[in-house]
This record gives C-alpha cells, structure tokens and sequence, in this order.
C-alpha cells in the first residue's frame, strides 16, 4: 500500500465513486409487455441450445415468467400478444417436450387474465392443441381449462367439448376418474339429461370401474337422473 | 518398459501437483457453490416443477464450467511451462516426446475427472444416485475429452488465445451438430442447387469429423428420462477412440515440430 502513490489512489477513488453514482441514478431495468419478440424457429433453438435444450427450455420460462412479475398483474397480460406467448410457449415443450411448467403456465396464469375472454378462449385452445400431443402427462391443464370454460367463460358448449377430449384421450392408470367423466355431468348441465343418463349407464355397465365408492356414487347419480330431477350443481 | 513407465508416472504426477498448487481445488469448489446457489435462486422463482428447474440449470451450468475449467488450465499450464522453458528442459532428458505427452495426457486427465466430480457433486443432492451416477461418470468423460483436445492445441497452436478459441470452438460444434445436421437436411432449405448439396456434404463431413457430444452427459438422464447406463458403454467407446485421435495428432505434431 506504500508503494501506491497518493495520485493513484484519488483517482482510483474518484473513478469508483462516479461510476456507483452513475449506477445509482440508473432507472431499474422493467420488463415491458410489449417488448416480448418474435420466438424463433425451434430448430434455430435447439443449436443455440448448445446440446443443452432442457437448461434453455427452463431459462425461457423464467425468462417469460419475468413478463408477468409487475404490480397489478391483469394489466401485463392484457397488453402481451398472446399469439406470440403461446409461441414462446410452444418452442418451449419443443425444447423440453416431458416439461409441464409451460402448460400450466398457458391454463393457470395466461388464460386466467379478468376482462378478456377471447384472450382466455386463446390459451384453452392452446391447451387443447398441447393435450393432444401429450393426454397422459397434460391432462389436468385441460381439465382446469373445461372448469375455467364452465364458470369463468360460462361456455359449457366449450366445457364439454374439453370434456369430451379428456374421455377419449386421457387414458393410462394416473388418469382419475372425475377427469374421464366429466362430460357426463357437464351434460347434464347443459340440460342434454338423456346423454348423460346413456353416458353414465355406459360407463357403470362397461365394466371399467372398479373402486366400490366411485361405483356407489355414480349409481346414486344415474338414479337421480331417472326421472331427472334437479342437478346439486356438484359439477366439479 | 519400467523406466518409460516411470517417466510417464513423474510428468503425470508434475501436473496433478502443478493443479494443487495453482489452487485449482478452491476454484473449482467455489464454482460449484456459485452454481448450487444460482440454482437455488432460479428454483425459487418457479411457480412449479421447482425442483426440476433447479436440476436442469445446475446440470447445463455444472457441464459448461467443468469444460471451461479444464480447457483452461491445460492450455495456462502448457504455455506456463513452454514461456519457462521447461518443456525443453524436460525434453532435454532421458524421455522422448511421447512419453512426455502421455504424461501430460494422464495428468491432466486426472485433473479433470477430480473437476468433474467436485463440480457434479451439488447435483447428487437434487438427482437420484442411479440418475446422477452416469450423468457424472459422462461429465468426467466428456472433461478428459476436452483434456486431450485442449492438449493438441496447445502443441498445434502455441498461443493462449488461438488454441482457447479452437478447443472451444471444436466443443460448441461437437455438441450442436446434431441440431446442424437436421437443420442441413430439411426438406424445407433443399431448394436442389448445387451449392445446397455441397452444403450437406461439408456438414455431414464436419460430422463425421468431430465426436456425438451431444450424446453425452445429458439432463434428461437426472430428469427420469432415458437409460443412461445402457448409453455410456458407447459413450466410452467413443471418448477412449477420440482421446487416442487427439492424443496421435497431437504425438504428430510435436515430433515434426522437433520442438
């Protein structure tokens, strides 16, 4: 320390304390809605990737996570170009197709925006397309996505239409039961109590079912469409 | 034959006390913490599969910095030795140019199969054992590869910035080509020139020139995905054959260089 010359360290000091000055009076960086880019081709990804797609699938969430992370959340979402989330959000599975963060992601935050039903009605869709490639695995984004169709966008036409997708292609031993049968009971609240009488005759009488409480209380449900009475609303 | 192998045994053992001398253990533990702790950050900003998250950005950080550590202590060390003139020293002696670099070889191969396993180390607290196990036996695989790669450049090249750019150069193609390659063959870029043709067959040749580092060491393997241990037979197969390469060119080199 001796050997440092006084000059040397003023200007060492002086140097230091400019730059925390100019760093301090810097605006805090701020995630813009309206700055999020056109994804790039998947394929132009997986080179960038350099052989690690899963590590770059995981920073491109949290990276687009970050677009929602500002003080009244409903605000962002209306302003995000939804094609293009869903976008990014696509090239993400792409990059790590066993990964379900992005899904959730589509069903729970972005279709969850207030005031915005065709923005809504977007992501389910986007859902649906997912659930296609995957039913196994994706399952219960679809399932909230028919729940959000019932009671957020009061679409049981849609509802149904989701449900229906979950009877024919949720299949394998992690699949429950409410989730294949829905459709019966969201028919029976659209009023279409004759095929939801059929449906839930079918399903008891296939022979599929085998836990005793999911058999009793489907039996209880059929005997009291026959003759209709008033539905609980218990749709779950 | 003793006496060779016992030449070989004192350069090997130079370099692995050269990297505990030059505190290589310290920043190699500090990395991983570094790592460990980036991780822990990044898992506590997802809203789920927390835990996969934090896995998959400590494995692709984990890989990056063992090859970079080791990429850079090899060529640092060799040029170290040559600007010192230890190199002629040591060639000077009763040991010929290919012992010295199998030495060499060994030495640092060592070193970076002791760098892979502290740095994958974090990782057997977030993967299973019977994930992380292959995974780090592949790191370390894949460490002495970038070992002996960085090796012959420093022979070939001789200067810290054109043989760091090669070795690294050489790793992110070795582990992108698989991605070019696909890239090189849709059917949507054949537009049936010539000069599209010609662009399939130097990649495809590229290919065949560089090893499939995109077969190892993969985040799938500590994610559930895959079968690692039936994968790293070949895996192995592949680093013994390439280290040999690399290790043959690099003997080439030296001995027409009459360094």
């Amino acid at each position: 320390m001796a050997a440092v010359p006084a000059a040397t360290l003023a200007a060492l000091a002086l140097a230091l304390a400019l730059h925390l000055g100019l760093q301090g009076h810097r605006p805090p960086p701020k995630a813009q809605a309206g700055d999020l880019p056109v994804p790039p081709a998947l394929a132009v990804l997986r080179v960038a990737a350099l052989g690690e797609p899963i590590g770059l699938a995981q920073i491109l969430t949290l990276w687009l996570q970050a677009f929602d992370n500002q003080p009244g959340v409903s605000i962002p979402f209306a302003e995000l170009d939804y094609p293009r989330v869903a976008g990014w959000l696509d090239r993400i599975l792409g990059l790590d197709p066993a990964g379900q963060y992005p899904v959730l992601m589509a069903s729970h935050v972005y279709g969850q925006v207030y005031g915005h039903p065709e923005k809504s009605r977007f992501m389910a869709e986007f859902v649906l397309e997912k659930f296609l490639e995957d039913p196994g695995r994706r399952w219960p984004w679809l399932a909230h996505s028919a729940i959000m169709a019932k009671h957020r966008l009061r679409d049981l036409p849609l509802a149904v239409r989701y449900a229906d997708a979950l009877r024919d292609h949720a299949r394998g031993p992690g699949v429950p039961g409410w989730a294949r049968q829905m459709h019966i009971f969201l028919r029976e609240d659209l009023g279409e109590y004759e095929a939801a009488r059929v449906l839930l005759g079918g399903l008891l009488a296939s022979g599929t079912l085998t836990d005793p409480s999911e058999i009793r209380f489907l039996t209880e449900r059929l005997e009291r469409l026959q003759p209709h009475r008033p539905s609980t609303g218990n749709t779950p | 034959m003793s006496s060779a192998v016992e030449r070989i045994r004192v350069v090997a053992s130079f370099a692995w006390i050269e990297a505990l001398r030059t505190r290589l253990p310290w920043i190699v533990l500090a990395m991983a913490l570094s790592l460990f702790g980036a991780a822990l950050f990044a898992r506590s900003l997802a809203i789920t599969e927390a835990a996969r998250i934090q896995a998959g950005l400590l494995a692709a950080g984990v890989r990056l910095a063992a090859v970079f550590v080791v990429c850079m202590h090899v060529l640092a060390s060799m040029l170290r030795e040559n600007q010192d003139k230890v190199t002629e020293l040591l060639l000077a002696a009763d040991i010929t140019r290919g012992q010295y670099l199998c030495g060499k070889l060994l030495g640092y191969g060592a070193v970076a199969l002791a760098t892979s396993a502290v740095l994958a180390l974090p990782l057997a607290a977030v993967a299973p054992a019977s994930a992380w196990c292959p995974w780090a036996l592949s790191l370390g695989l894949e460490s002495l590869l970038v070992a002996a790669a960085a090796l012959f450049c420093v022979i070939t090249f001789s200067q810290l910035m054109l043989a760091a750019a090669f070795v690294l150069s050489f790793y992110v193609l070795s582990r992108t080509m698989a991605a070019v390659v696909l890239i090189a063959g849709s059917a949507l870029l054949d537009d049936g020139s010539w000069a599209h043709r010609a662009a399939v067959v130097a990649v495809r040749a590229v290919e065949l020139a560089l090893p499939d580092l995109d077969r190892f060491t993969r985040t799938a393997w500590l994610l559930g995905e895959g079968a690692p241990w039936a994968e790293l037979p070949g895996i192995a197969a592949q680093s013994v054959v390439y280290v040999l390469l690399l290790f043959s060119a690099a003997c080439f080199d030296l001995y027409r260089r009459n360094q």
